[in-house]
């Protein structure tokens, strides 16, 4: 199903907002379409308003006017509960801090998604397996967080946001922290979940993404270009 | 294992110190509720049993200030205990025109026996007129007492062979009393002419510290009171019209115990509230600094997909095992120490205390424990909602 | 750690103090001629006390996790057992007003459980290695 956005405004206000005081854009009248099985590169500067473009697109954060539709259907129209499990079962959410789950191991962590949308035990281990494998850290399946190298866990992040085979990947910052062989296993990944038919939307500011996507927007003030 | 429930578990064991703290620091809320609310009311209990067994309006016993001081040790403190008067003060008192019923009691304290008990208190009535003793004494031996039999108070100690050999005299332990708190516990009901009999047996032996003929004297006289009459004019008469004795109320007893119990209450809820609020204010603030540090763990799952009842419901069962856990802590904990400060606070509180472990004190402690785990978890929740409130977006923008 | 060896010191003070107690203002009921079930009651405290405070102080001696571990879950099997002695697993005099009763007993089951609450604490909180 094809999920798009119209009209996006966003603004944030005082401190978020810079020096001044004033309402600040983040996002102006954007319109944009993440198409299935293409990658998508968003690239720009620092406060260009990329991720929060990611956060409206996969329903974390509410537009203040416009919407982002989810088969003809506005995702903020639904309940919360709609939306969290709209997330769960065809989103995968890649956020640029990677945040794990300190009381859980790291393939605890990766199967969560899967074990909440009522995954089977067997078939989440397995896919969890496939995903650690390729990514090179089948290894560390038993160590917690705290054991883990920055990229490791970005690496983490990625393999959990993939558990559920989504329909749409939203991966911000997806190789920060990672050497260059890291990025090429990140990288073909997503490239291939692309391939397999999912949407990936990729937000960065490493040219080195750019090699991998299909289609490839830069954002400034606010706008897409 | 359901994830949430996974989840709640991997946190609990994942943060042993936190979750150690909340547990102590509820489980310490509960043990001062607990133990609190069995202390004052085992005062509370002994309050009314003492009420329930005074039975007289008035009691006259030989003058003196410290005769009066002895009675109220011997019927609370369970202090053994004697002083006579001569016999005839129950004829005079019989005359009087307001006295509706009149008994006498023979006091004699044992000497201390050699092993696992202590002096005991006598106390003899007189079967034929007696309507202080007899109307509770009944539900313990509904026969009349014969001739060397007695009935021992709830904590007086009778060995497997039945007998209590009391001033070389062997007596038979028909029956045993309810518990009531006060000092009857320890005493050994009797009718008066076996009390007698230990009397003598004592003067034989030489080891009596009196010389009265048992059969002139009479240690205490209860005095119910004919409906229109008043106790006070009753008090004053006697105490005007005969020399060597003095008549109190039973009322002016109980007002001045009543007043001591509601002192002591009154300070054991002030410390018990004390604690729990003092208590609550750590749980809460703990709690808070927990839920804040966990914002973003919230933020992740909900960007797994977990709907925020998902996210309620896992920290709902981590709160369920810690309040739960420090209830039961907590109340078994006071259970213990209720069971085993019982004696030091009958003897040392100097009021009549009844507690024991009972199946309302069971009950009573199992009320408690999910009382605890209940308004702990009311007490804590509203933070959590609060916390669930904090948009993901900051977590995406971190 | 030092929190850790603080909490040794205590468990080994007040054990100190129930010993010293069951000798002098706690002591049972006196020996006449008759030994009553207190005096052994009190024998057996004050052994367990002793190994508790010997166990406290060995663990002093080492920075080892699993060596404190063990010493702490024999401190807090032994201090349970202790709480139990006085009227349920060695019987003490019937009659309820005696010093055993009133002094003695409440005196072990308190310290017992102080001991065990401090030993549980360090069984949850110490899970680091340290010097020594």
């Amino acid at each position: 199903m094809e999920l798009y956005l119209r009209d996006v405004c966003k603004t944030y206000k005082g401190k978020n907002a810079g020096h001044d005081s004033t309402d600040s854009f983040s996002m102006r009248n954007v319109n944009f379409d993440l198409l299935p099985g293409k990658v998508t590169l968003v690239t720009g500067c620092s406060g260009s308003g990329k991720s929060t473009l990611l956060s409206i697109l996969c329903g974390l954060l509410r537009p203040e006017s416009g919407n982002v539709f989810y088969g003809g259907d506005s995702i903020y129209d639904r309940g919360g509960n709609d939306l969290a499990l709209l997330r769960n079962a065809k989103f995968g959410i890649v956020p640029q801090k990677c945040l794990l789950m300190s009381s859980l191991t790291v393939r605890e962590n990766v199967m969560l998604p899967a074990l909440y949308a009522g995954v089977d035990e067997k078939k989440a281990a397995a896919k969890c397996e496939e995903l650690l494998s390729y990514l090179g850290i089948c290894s560390l399946c038993g160590r917690y967080p705290r054991e883990l190298s920055g990229g490791e866990m970005r690496r983490v992040c990625i393999a959990r946001a993939m558990i559920n085979e989504p329909e749409y990947i939203f991966a911000d910052e997806p190789t920060n922290d990672l050497d260059e062989n890291g990025k090429k296993r990140v990288l073909s990944l997503l490239r291939e979940s692309a391939g397999q038919g999912a949407g990936v939307l990729i937000v960065s500011h490493d040219s080195y993404a750019v090699s991998y996507a299909d289609i490839k927007y830069g954002m400034n003030g606010g706008r897409l270009l | 294992m359901n994830v949430k429930l996974k989840l709640a578990v991997a946190s609990l064991k994942h943060n042993t110190a936190r979750t150690f703290y909340m547990t102590v620091l509820i489980a310490v809320i509960c043990f001062s509720v607990f133990s609190g609310e069995t202390v004052t009311s085992g005062l509370c209990d002994g309050m009314e049993s003492l009420k329930k067994r005074l039975g007289a309006d008035i009691v006259v016993i030989p003058s003196g200030k410290s005769r009066q001081q002895n009675f109220e040790e011997i019927l609370l403190g369970g202090k053994p205990g004697f002083f006579y008067m001569p016999n005839s003060v129950v004829t005079e008192i019989s005359r009087l025109d307001g006295a509706e019923k009149v008994t006498a009691q023979f006091y004699l304290a044992s000497l201390t026996a050699d092993c696992c008990s202590t002096e005991l208190q006598i106390m003899g009535f007189d079967p034929e007129s007696d309507f202080i003793v007899m109307p509770w004494l009944s539900k313990s031996y509904a026969k009349k007492l014969q001739l060397g039999e007695v009935i021992a108070g709830s904590d007086v100690f009778v060995p497997r062979t039945g007998i209590i050999k009391i001033y070389n005299q062997d007596m038979k332990v028909v029956g045993s009393m309810d518990k009531t708190g006060t000092g009857l516990d320890f005493t050994v009901f009797t009718n008066t002419d076996t009390v007698k009999l230990m009397l003598r047996s004592a003067q034989k032996l030489g080891v009596s510290a009196t010389d009265a003929d048992p059969d002139r004297v009479v240690s205490s006289v209860m005095i119910k009171v004919r409906d229109g009459f008043d106790k006070s004019d009753i008090v004053d008469t006697i105490n005007r019209t005969m020399a060597g004795v003095q008549a109190f109320e039973n009322r002016d007893m109980v007002t001045s115990f009543t007043s001591k119990l509601n002192h002591m209450t009154l300070m054991i809820k002030s410390l018990v509230g004390f604690i729990c609020v003092l208590a609550m204010i750590m749980v809460v603030f703990l709690f808070s600094v927990m839920i804040n540090e966990r914002k973003n763990e919230f933020g992740i799952l909900e960007i797994m997909g977990f709907t925020v009842r998902s996210l309620l419901a896992v920290v709902f069962y981590e709160l369920v095992f810690i309040c739960m856990a420090g209830s039961l802590a907590g109340v078994a904990m006071a259970a213990v120490w209720s069971l085993s400060f019982k004696s030091f606070l009958e003897s040392e509180l100097g009021v009549p205390f009844l507690f024991d472990c009972s199946e309302s004190f069971l009950l009573h402690a199992c009320v408690t424990a999910v009382a605890g785990t209940i308004l702990s978890l009311l007490l804590l929740l509203p933070f959590v909602l609060k916390a669930l409130r904090t948009p993901t977006e900051v977590v995406m923008r971190e | 750690m030092l929190k850790i060896k603080i909490a040794d010191i205590a468990i080994a003070a007040i054990e100190g103090v129930l010993v010293a107690g069951l000798f002098s203002f706690w002591s049972p009921c006196p020996v006449g001629e008759h030994i009553m079930g207190c005096h052994w009651v009190s024998n057996v405290t004050v052994a367990l006390s002793s190994a508790v405070i010997l166990l406290s102080l060995l663990k002093l001696l080492s920075g080892e996790v699993l060596f404190r571990r063990g010493i702490n879950s024999a401190v807090l099997l032994i201090s349970l057992i202790q709480a139990f002695v006085p009227g349920w697993l060695i019987a003490i005099c019937a009659h309820e007003h005696m010093r055993c009763h009133v002094y003695s007993q409440p005196a072990v089951v308190t310290v017992a459980g102080i001991v065990a609450l401090i030993t549980i604490g360090e069984l949850v909180l110490d899970r680091k290695p340290a010097a020594v």
